[in-house]
């Protein structure tokens, strides 16, 4: 992965939306968590789309289309741009679809992209609850402004709170 | 002798303790950095992480 081709890859996200290819979109996993903590290893970029649909059914086509024609290859589940491994990941949960509606805006360089915000960040890692994603939850709580209203509103719309109180009781018990 | 000893352990817990907030003081100051210059280091990092993953174990 080199770092010149991550601008590539925002350019060409913002590309995809005006083209109306991708149209409800924002990043998530470790680059988004790097916006709000501190730097630290991470493979790939991992996309949060609210996926088009006709009757009921995920339609991917006009994204394979679009990046075929554009040369990029595709390596497992991942779209390969430039050297940099993309994951397009359906927002299919509720909590997830809303995490992108509700994702802010910021600018990488020159480019303007999106991003989950931290308390939506913490409820999907919960949800996943992989030993990465538990890593990730405790570098958000002590590193990024979290706005606790907002983080125990969607941890009680989408029954996380139980697990989040554990998950406190585990890591921050003194 | 003994007091000696335990007057050691106490300096040296003390001193970890000061690493040990040092570096979380580094890590919330690396966390305000310009997103651009953190994908930078993260990138580094993954390099790093390559270069260190090269190394074999020597009976």
């Amino acid at each position: 992965m080199r770092k010149e081709n991550i601008e590539k890859v925002f350019k060409i996200l913002n590309e995809m939306e005006k083209k109306g290819i991708l149209k409800k979109y924002a990043i998530a996993g470790g680059i988004a968590t790097i916006y709000y903590t501190e730097p630290f290893t991470t493979q790939d970029i991992d996309i949060f789309f609210v996926p088009e649909s006709k009757n009921k059914i995920i339609l991917l086509t006009p994204f394979y289309e679009f990046f075929s024609k554009l040369g990029f290859k595709t390596y497992k589940e991942y779209i390969m741009i430039e050297e940099i491994p993309i994951q397009f990941i359906p927002a299919s949960k509720e909590l997830e679809k809303e995490a992108v509606e509700n994702a802010i805006k910021i600018k990488y360089k020159n480019v303007e992209i999106k991003i989950i915000k931290p308390e939506y960040l913490i409820a999907i890692f919960l949800d996943v609850f992989r030993p990465k994603d538990r890593e990730k939850i405790i570098k958000l709580l002590e590193q990024s402004k979290i706005n606790k209203h907002l983080l125990y509103n969607i941890l009680k719309k989408y029954n996380l709170m139980e697990k989040f109180k554990k998950f406190k009781e585990k890591y921050y018990e003194k | 002798m003994k007091n000696k000893s335990n007057l050691q352990k106490q300096n040296i817990e003390k001193y970890r303790e000061k690493i040990f907030k040092s570096k979380e003081k580094c890590r919330k100051d690396f966390s305000k950095l310009p997103f651009d210059e953190k994908i930078k280091i993260s990138f580094e990092l993954a390099e790093m992480v390559k270069y260190l993953k090269n190394f074999k174990k020597v009976d």
